[in-house]
């Protein structure tokens, strides 16, 4: 059974970093652009 | 004069056990197996071709030692006295390159570094909550065989580094298996990679079973979205390394290397892609396939956890192929059935084979279904989320 917490506890930090890294991800794309339109 | 000790190879085989004999037999027979099926295509013939003339040289080329000891002069991988390491470095020609350039990574990283050359990341960058939802549904085999293995008697380390093979990535399983489980990683990485070259062949009969062909004929209609640049691109490369090292020190080394790999490419050096493609990614690979072939020997192989991992392997690829699918699935009920379920498959990684299988499967029953952008984008976020995995496990199972 203590596998079964820990594989769950493994899964559920992957999926919450795995999120993160897409916002990460959106936020730059967000930033690098805003930062274009004013220097445009 | 004995002819079986001018010819120590055959010699070798009337002196040692039985069992052991067969094996080297076995094997040699095996070696020359994986070339033949290398060269005609049915397995990765740049993997299988060096791994094919290390196994039979390996288990051909034994000789006597000492009177009473056999041995070869390729390397010893279980050596740990820093003398004895001198000594054999100065006499196995193979040894210097394991120790300084397999036993800690090194191979597994230029791989991935060269992975991330010829990866282009714009498909990510433009769907990036798809592709990495449909990557983690994809890494179920990671995680479901992580319980199977341990109640089959493995160690937690041991059923880590095998429960990634579920992730579809050669060089993480290496990596994973060196760090978590050195008694086990030569046949853990060896059914990893045996595998990886089966998956083209079989994934795409699950995407038939669990995708009926009216779904599968789905078209995935998109608004025309604004073109990534290379600067873009970049920016991503510096910033999901450092957030992934800061996160993941453990697996640093992979996150780097996939990086910067990348950011080489989009930064536009040419020389250095050109070194990285053609010397890093090609030369790591025939050395992780000689090297593997040549730590094919009899007693290694004979090993009673081998069939274990053969179905753990097995088990692990059918349930990242199905968690895939069941993510695809998600999505598509989500997103008012404007996805095609297909696309699942693509999140196992093993960039960029799976995506080819996903968009294959799709063209076979509509030809106006054009899937490969959100298959490609799944299939790199795959080998993220498995790189995120890996550094999870090399984390948390010592502290276990």
């Amino acid at each position: 059974m203590e596998s079964v917490y820990f594989v769950l506890k493994v899964y559920l930090l992957g999926f919450a970093a795995s999120i993160f890294i897409a916002f990460v991800i959106k936020l730059i794309l967000l930033v690098i652009r805003q930062f274009g339109k004013k220097h445009a | 004069m004995n002819l079986l000790n001018l010819f120590q190879g055959v010699g070798t085989l009337f002196y040692q056990e039985p069992k052991i004999a067969i094996a080297r037999i076995v094997l040699i027979l095996l070696g020359m197996l994986m070339v033949y099926l290398g060269k005609r295509k049915i397995l990765e013939p740049l993997i299988m071709i060096p791994m094919g003339f290390g196994m039979l040289a390996v288990n051909a080329g034994v000789l006597f030692l000492s009177a009473s000891q056999t041995g070869t002069l390729f390397m010893d991988p279980l050596v740990t006295d820093t003398d004895s390491l001198m000594n054999i470095m100065q006499i196995d020609w193979l040894q210097p390159i394991y120790t300084f350039a397999f036993s800690n990574g090194l191979v597994a990283c230029f791989v991935f570094m060269g992975i991330g050359v010829i990866t282009d990341v714009e498909c990510v960058l433009k769907y990036p909550f798809t592709g990495m939802l449909i990557a983690m549904f994809a890494e179920l085999g990671s995680i479901a065989t992580f319980p199977i293995a341990h109640a089959m008697g493995l160690t937690y380390g041991e059923a880590a580094a095998v429960s990634l093979i579920g992730g579809a990535d050669g060089p993480m399983v290496l990596f994973a298996s060196l760090f978590l489980a050195k008694d086990l990683f030569v046949p853990i990485t060896i059914v990893a990679y045996l595998y990886l070259s089966l998956t083209y062949g079989g994934y795409p009969f699950l995407v038939r079973l669990m995708v009926p062909k009216d779904i599968r004929a789905t078209v995935v209609k998109t608004a025309a979205k604004k073109s990534i640049t290379s600067g873009e691109k970049l920016a991503f490369d510096v910033v999901g390394c450092a957030v992934l090292c800061l996160l993941f020190p453990s697996a640093a080394p992979l996150f780097v290397s996939f990086f910067l790999g990348n950011a080489i490419r989009e930064s536009g050096i040419e020389r250095y892609t050109k070194l990285i493609e053609d010397v890093f990614l090609y030369g790591a690979t025939f050395l992780l396939g000689l090297m593997l072939g040549v730590l094919c020997e009899a007693s290694t192989i004979l090993n009673p956890k081998i069939l274990i991992l053969l179905f753990l392997g097995i088990v692990a690829l059918l349930l990242s192929g199905i968690g895939g699918i069941i993510g695809g699935y998600v999505i598509y009920f989500i997103s008012n059935r404007n996805f095609n379920p297909v696309i699942g498959i693509a999140g196992v990684s093993c960039v960029p084979t799976t995506a080819k299988v996903a968009q294959k499967e799709v063209f076979r029953v509509n030809r106006y279904s054009y899937i490969l952008e959100y298959a490609m984008s799944a299939s790199i976020c795959g080998v993220i989320t498995t790189a995120i995995l890996t550094g999870i496990y090399v984390t948390l199972v010592p502290l276990m």
